[in-house]
């Protein structure tokens, strides 16, 4: 009888499901030809930068391991490797009651040329970006936690994150600046370590950990130049013969972290957490050039320059917040939020400057003690208070208060500069929830007040945003969904004037006959506007004037799949669909990414896929960015 | 003949048969075997297996309460159905386990809890075949948080973003949906600073020369991380415009809102600020952070 027992339990909760594959998942591989790239390459670059060759463009595999000696199960998931811009991996290696293992990587490439960003001399007809980027941000993170006991769970992680690659930049130099190359080069190195105790009524989690920075960004230039600066200054007429320069920055920082959750009683719960960082960083920069310069305090002419400077700065940086709820009848929950985010920069650095004259040096040496202090605390409570099963009212108040003061403690300039924040928001809101067929929120908030971070912080502000959907029932074949989100924001200070808003409002359309089985419809189309408009000082003529800035916009999504059967049948699939921005204003743009895929089965566990995709970028001010390409992709599916 | 199994399986398990209201997984598998089977390849089968979470035998029923009226009259309305319940309700269900975990510990504000989005909106408790109890696969990620966000997803469909639709960046690679701490769900790096030092790790500091905004307001001050026309993710059209928002104004005392030189915005050298102010994000060297 309990043998019996023992195999309508297996059977019904599968612990040795024999039908389980040790592998099992799908890998993607093909090859991409761009067939047709017109305009402006480097923009393509910037925007899209897929690029041609083999690729293999999607993997996700679980492994299992029958005796479970080892793991029980593990998963490695990579997309877009093969040269292409942006590639991941994740692995993931798990034993119940044993450990868990998480790898995460990612590589991106950071390619940006655009012409109409920092081009000085783009009137003269150059496409020479002064601002430009082609580097690569790689980022990894892994990821230990041993599970000794259901109680507490150690933990350790490694993450470096780095950037790396080649770019332009300006050298500046009194009444000139000139476009060289540099090299970047830095990288994080992140480590942690902590403890996790899981108890009943409280959660405890500890954490150590710590950073180390380096960064070595360095320009090199041989190539004799005249900058950006096509006439003489002060009868000369400078430029750039050679240059070295060179950063030399090391970082370190480390943390502690607690974090605290309590049930005392079964109507209230309380969550803390205080986190400390202490951050160091001192950084050596070297500086050499060559050409004709002008000496900033003496306005003579100079053959050549050197600066170098030697800083320190250190940032300590305490946080600290406390939650707590408590649900004193049925229907009603009152949550109390209080977070408080300080830091306080202490920097030195000194900088030594000279100039090379005809006949002798001349130089300066300055320096400097800068200070930045800044906190910013919060306060929020929200009542809940439950109307009905489906609908839920909740209304609250939040204030907000903080300080910030910047000095220079340098010869020329001592003044501080201070801010202060003081707001008070009201807040109101409700939800509505029928089961899985409709639900909505709507949410409104409104602050005021005289004191601000910043001239464009929020001020005197209304914003709204109602979100809801709705299926005709559970299970249908159809479903609408809709966004809209409102802001409107005023600075009427002195000086300012500020008058901005922000104005979205989103459809979606969702059509799956049969739970889309066989086909499904999806639209999406956002209408937004957005802005800006503000008193500002006209710097060549020190008069005020008005900037404003403007944007409407249209955004449509549309995608059609037609898949008769699962995915591993022996049947085709189409999907047809894209996506559509056309905007106004200031920069009046318009993109384009439509795509077609067709898959087609060779045998039960092998597809034949073909996609084509075309880009396209059209801007009326800016045309000389505009690009299109079309794409087509031939890959295979497996599939175990 | 469903009626006879689940009395065979009541009288095979006497010891579980025997606890009030409580009927036992078997019981329920009896008619749920595809439930029964998928729950069983998810972590969740530790309530039935672990002697310490005290369920053992009887993992159904710790979610969906005791079993013995729904088993005899197979009445749906004898059980409980916690995505049926509100999104409070359901939660608790939930949080009766996870309540104390790590990520749990700020979701009594967290956006989600507040719009009564329920855990099963997101994670699956009873996984289909080829679905997880958490996504782990950037573009489901992307296309589960899409379902509500839409506005932001859509925000994507511009020239210039983060590479989510390129599956490369997933939504919570910069938000923590359970939300321990900050606005807007974002993460935190090294302990307590902004996600978005994670990978731009150079612009972090802390400099000798701070961009005060960058303190003060954060990296959104002038960049708009979800998509954008402009490049580099700004928030206006042009870098000058972007600047002069706040470098707008004279006889200010107020911190980040130094005014501007005197620079010919009529030439294209001056209209483009970062081309002289290249350490724009902070300088360790000099205070106009031109180097």
């Amino acid at each position: 009888m309990n043998r019996l027992a023992a195999i309508l339990l297996a059977a019904a909760f599968g612990q040795d499901d024999p039908t389980r594959p040790p592998v099992s998942g799908s890998v993607e591989f093909g090859h991409r030809w761009l067939l047709n790239n017109t305009g402006n390459f480097n923009s393509y670059r910037s925007v899209v930068n897929l690029g041609e060759g083999p690729k293999l463009f999607n993997s996700d595999l679980t492994f299992r391991d029958p005796s479970g000696k080892l793991f029980d199960e593990s998963s490695l998931l990579m997309q877009s490797w093969g040269g292409e811009p942006y590639n991941n991996l994740r692995f993931d290696l798990r034993k119940s009651r044993a450990y868990n293992l998480l790898v995460d990587y990612r590589n991106i490439i950071y390619f940006n040329f655009l012409p109409s960003f920092a081009n000085p001399l783009i009137e003269s007809g150059s496409l020479l970006n002064q601002n430009s980027f082609d580097t690569r941000f790689r980022t990894t993170d892994v990821r230990l936690e041993l599970l000794p006991s259901r109680r507490i769970s150690p933990y350790v992680a490694y993450g470096r994150s780095s950037e790396y690659g080649t770019g332009i930049w300006d050298f500046p130099r009194l009444g000139n600046e000139y476009p060289v190359s540099t090299l970047i080069r830095n990288r994080t190195d992140h480590y942690r370590g902590g403890v996790q105790f899981n108890y009943n009524r409280f959660h405890l989690s500890l954490e150590h950990g710590g950073t180390v920075f380096q960064d070595d960004q360095g320009t090199g230039e041989t190539n004799p130049q005249s900058g950006n600066r096509p006439t003489p200054l002060l009868g000369q007429q400078l430029r750039l013969d050679s240059l070295a320069e060179s950063y030399h920055v090391r970082g370190r920082s480390h943390y502690s972290r607690g974090a605290l959750a309590v049930n005392p009683v079964s109507w209230a719960t309380i969550a803390a957490d205080f986190t400390y960082t202490n951050s160091k960083l001192d950084s050596l920069y070297r500086q050499d050039s060559t050409g004709r310069f002008v000496i900033p305090w003496s306005l003579l002419a100079a053959s050549g320059g050197m600066a170098s400077t030697t800083g320190v700065a250190k940032m300590p940086r305490p946080s600290a917040s406390v939650r707590t709820e408590v649900r004193p009848l049925g229907r009603l929950r009152v949550v109390d939020v209080w977070s408080t985010d300080r830091l306080h920069n202490a920097a030195t650095v000194l900088l030594v400057e000279q100039f090379a004259l005809a006949s002798r040096t001349t130089g300066a040496q300055s320096f400097t003690a800068n200070r930045l202090a800044w906190a910013h605390n919060q306060n929020e409570a929200l009542a809940f208070v439950d109307l009905t099963k489906h609908f839920i009212l909740r209304g609250g108040h939040r204030y907000t208060w903080g300080d910030a003061i910047t000095t220079s403690a340098s010869v020329l300039n001592s003044r501080p500069l201070r801010s202060r924040l003081r707001g008070n928001v009201g807040l109101a809101g409700l939800a509505f929830r029928t089961e899985k067929t409709m639900r909505a929120n709507v949410d409104f908030e409104a602050g005021s007040t005289s004191n601000a971070f910043l001239r464009t912080s929020l001020r005197d502000y209304r914003k709204f945003r109602a979100r809801g959907s709705y299926a005709p029932w559970p299970g249908g074949s159809w479903s609408v969904s809709g966004d809209f989100s409102w802001l409107s924001n005023e600075n009427p200070g002195p000086g300012a004037n500020w008058d901005f808003g922000f104005q979205a409002a989103t459809a979606v359309l969702e059509w799956f006959p049969n739970e889309g089985k066989r086909y499904r419809v999806l639209a999406e189309y956002m209408r937004s506007t957005s802005h800006s408009r503000i008193d500002f000082i006209v710097p060549q003529h020190y008069i005020a004037g008005r900037s404003a800035f403007r944007e409407d916009a249209n955004t449509g999504t549309f995608l059609f799949t037609f898949q008769p059967g699962s995915l591993n049948a022996r049947q085709p699939g189409l999907s047809l669909g894209g996506s559509i921005y056309a905007s106004t204003g200031s920069r009046p743009t318009r993109y384009y990414q439509p795509r077609a895929r067709f898959s087609w089965p060779l045998h039960r566990n092998i597809r034949w896929n073909a996609e084509w995709r075309w880009f396209a970028m059209a801007q009326r001010i800016y045309a000389i960015e505009d690009f299109a390409s079309h794409q087509f992709v031939m890959s295979l599916t497996l599939l175990h | 003949m469903r009626a006879s199994a689940i009395i065979l399986a009541l009288l095979l398990s006497p010891a579980l048969g025997a606890q009030p209201g409580y009927v036992g997984s078997e019981a329920c598998a009896v008619c749920h075997e595809d439930l029964a089977k998928e729950f069983a390849k998810t972590r969740h089968q530790a309530i039935e297996k672990e002697p310490g979470r005290g369920w053992v035998g009887k993992g159904c029923e710790a979610c969906h309460g005791p079993g013995v009226k729904h088993s005899e009259s197979t009445d749906i309305a004898e059980i409980i159905i916690p995505a049926k319940q509100k999104a409070i309700v359901e939660n608790n269900a939930c949080l009766a386990c996870h309540v104390n975990q790590t990520a749990r510990v700020g979701r009594i504000l967290s956006g989600h809890a507040k719009d009564q989005v329920a855990c099963s909106q997101c994670h699956k408790v009873h996984p289909k075949p080829g679905e997880l109890l958490y996504e782990r696969r950037k573009p489901q990620i992307n296309t589960l948080c899409a379902g509500c966000h839409q506005t932001v997803w859509v925000s994507f469909q511009r020239p210039h973003g983060h590479r989510l639709r390129e599956s490369a960046m997933a939504c919570t690679d910069c938000h923590n949906p359970h939300n321990p701490s900050g606005y807007a769900a974002r993460r935190v790096a090294f302990g307590n600073e902004p996600s978005c030092f994670n990978c731009h790790g150079a612009l972090r500091g802390p400099f000798v020369h701070e961009h005060a905004p960058v303190r003060l307001e954060g990296c959104g001050s002038c960049h708009v991380p979800h998509g954008s026309p402009n490049p580099k993710l700004l928030t206006r059209h042009e870098v000058a415009v972007t600047c002069l928002e706040c470098h707008g104004a004279i006889g200010i005392t107020q911190a980040g809102a130094t005014p501007p030189a005197f620079h010919d915005l009529r030439t294209a050298r001056f209209r483009n600020c970062t081309t002289c102010h290249r350490k724009i994000h902070g300088s360790q060297v000099d205070r106009s952070l031109q180097r």
